[in-house]
């Protein structure tokens, strides 16, 4: 059990009222709170030790640097990866991504290749395949999902077949909340030769994660999701695909000796870290784990199967609305993405604002995702260490009463 | 009912939302307005039938999406008729004025009548857009006359 009176007051923003109301943050799939530690990290780096890393001879330079590359190590203990040059430094997932399917990608994919993705991605794990899949001839490929949200492998061997070349699966859905049988992927993948990338945008913050025991060749998550600041991400990368894998971006820091025609790269990982870090927010991200450490991987993921049984149970109260994903709270994380076909999202979304709830409403960056639902846009509440059953029942609550407000004719 | 809700979704707006006026499809309109909002989904079809005189003797309206744009086109489609095209123009800037800044003339108000009482949405930015999809559109198709 996680003491959440005690959680709770770790993080200032909890504590402010929205439209006179306490504030119930359910947004948090789309970033979470941060904890003091991790805010007071931040002014600590700027009033403290400010200054570039791995360029000065200065105790300042040295000082940052032992810091940024403290963080990285904690980052590669936090995932199980055997070595820290296996942590590239990026802005988000979204970057990690980008910069697997520009390098990795363009070197690798050839005419006829096929890349695999499924049809519940994250737009920022699907255009950029599109654009790959366009520029190197290659064929993006969809696996397609069941109606309760769970990926429909029935045909997985025809999907993964001899001229997959990646396979690349997003772990927890962002709008369903499905968590997907990725070890099955990964191994599947391997079988016929392909790497295997995952996003775990949505789940490295909430289950533990171990690349050593999935296997992945790449892995990327966001530090925003995970209590850390934005701007800053990570992309895991195998070490022996590192080696061989040419950089993305180019100019200082990445280098190790240039002349006028031609550069030779630096060392790994600071061959894919072009120009001055963000050297703070990496800093962070590394409290953000300490303070996810701290209170255990398994207790989170434990605490949010809890709260998402007993949101499911007390949905069962609201008729009128169709809540998307697996309804067994073991393939799902805590994420309840809902729609009613009589009020439009946008609606429930004001109103629930109005009564001091953040929720998102939208098509959450999965846009061919809600289109195939036939749908607008859903209403999605997402849970963190912070939520309680308390906050769940006055949502289901004030849900119930936007759902009457609307519907009901005079 | 808690009050704040209200100040967002009054009286008028609900009650043109719960029971949009002139929804229907009619026959062989003189100009057809449509628009999306990809951002919601929202979606505009708005049809006008016009008199010889230019004036407009016929609406219907069949939007879909939120309360807002929903309200917003059901009382458009009651606003215009007996409306010549000219009045039409005059009217959208004043609500556009309204909507987008922050006083209206007195005067000029008065002619907005019960548009008035989507104001309100101004207290939610991010929704004036929906309010305003339905005039978008129809400005759009009138300008081309
Ligand atoms: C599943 C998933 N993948 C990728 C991303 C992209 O993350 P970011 O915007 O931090 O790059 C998100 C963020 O919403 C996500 O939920």
């Amino acid at each position: 059990m996680l003491d959440i009176k005690k959680i709770r007051n770790d993080f200032p923003i909890l504590s402010r009222e929205v439209n006179n109301k306490p504030l119930i943050y359910f947004d948090n799939a789309a970033t979470s709170q941060k904890p003091i530690s991790v805010i007071n990290s931040l002014t600590e780096f700027y009033s403290k030790y400010n200054s570039n890393v791995h360029r000065g001879v200065h105790t300042l330079s040295m000082e940052s640097t032992d810091l940024f590359e403290e963080a990285r190590n904690r980052v590669a203990k936090f995932i199980n990866s055997k070595n820290s040059e296996s942590i590239i430094w990026t802005r988000n997932s979204t970057e990690g991504i980008n910069l697997v399917s520009n390098s990795w990608g363009r070197k690798n994919i050839q005419p006829g290749d096929e890349i695999l993705v499924t049809a519940m991605e994250h737009h920022s794990n699907l255009v950029p395949w599109q654009i790959l899949a366009d520029i190197n001839k290659a064929k993006l490929v969809i696996l397609p999902i069941n109606n309760d949200g769970t990926l429909n492998l029935d045909e997985i061997d025809t999907f993964i077949n001899s001229k997959t070349k990646i396979v690349s699966a997003v772990h927890m859905s962002n709008s369903l909340g499905t968590i997907n049988p990725i070890q099955e992927l990964c191994s599947k993948a391997h079988k016929v030769g392909a790497k295997f990338m995952l996003d775990g945008a949505q789940s490295v913050p909430h289950i533990p994660t171990d690349v050593a025991d999935i296997d992945c060749d790449f892995l990327v998550f966001s530090g925003h999701k995970m209590l850390g600041p934005t701007g800053i991400g990570v992309l895991y990368v195998k070490p022996e695909i590192l080696e061989e894998m040419d950089p993305f971006l180019t100019g200082g820091e990445m280098v190790l000796e240039v002349s006028y025609e031609k550069a030779k790269w630096n060392e790994l990982p600071m061959k894919f870290e072009a120009g001055t870090p963000n050297i703070a927010d990496a800093i962070a991200l590394g409290e953000a784990i300490v303070y996810l450490e701290n209170i255990g991987m398994q207790n989170i993921r434990n605490h949010e199967i809890e709260l998402t049984e007993y949101a499911l149970s007390k949905f069962k109260s609201l008729d009128k609305l169709t809540l998307f994903g697996p309804l067994d709270p073991l393939i799902r994380g805590g994420i309840l993405s809902f729609h009613s076909e009589d009020i439009h999202p946008h609606d429930i979304g004001t109103f629930l604002d109005h009564e001091g709830i953040a929720i998102r409403t939208g098509h959450h960056c999965t846009m061919p995702l809600i289109r195939s639902l036939n749908i607008p846009a859903t209403s999605r509440a997402s849970f963190y260490i912070y939520n309680t059953k308390d906050e769940i029942d006055y949502f289901i609550n004030t849900l119930g009463n936007a759902i009457r407000y609307f519907t009901d004719v005079k | 009912m808690s009050n704040s809700i209200d100040q967002i979704y009054d009286e008028i707006i609900l009650d043109h939302c719960k029971n949009p006026r002139n929804n229907r499809k009619i026959h062989k309109p003189n100009i057809i307005c449509k628009a999306v909002n990809s951002f919601c989904g929202d979606e505009v079809n708005i049809e006008i039938k016009l008199s010889s005189k230019k004036i407009i003797t016929l609406t219907g309206s069949k939007s879909l999406g939120c309360a807002i744009n929903q309200a917003s086109s059901s009382m458009l489609s009651e606003v215009l008729y007996g409306k010549s095209i000219e009045e039409v123009f005059n009217l959208y800037n004043i609500f556009n004025c309204m909507m987008k800044e922050n006083t209206v003339p007195k005067k000029a108000s008065e002619q907005l009548g019960y548009l008035k009482n989507l104001k309100i949405i101004k207290k939610n930015p991010i929704r004036i857009k929906c309010c305003l999809l339905p005039w978008t559109a129809l400005i759009n198709e009138i300008e081309k006359i």
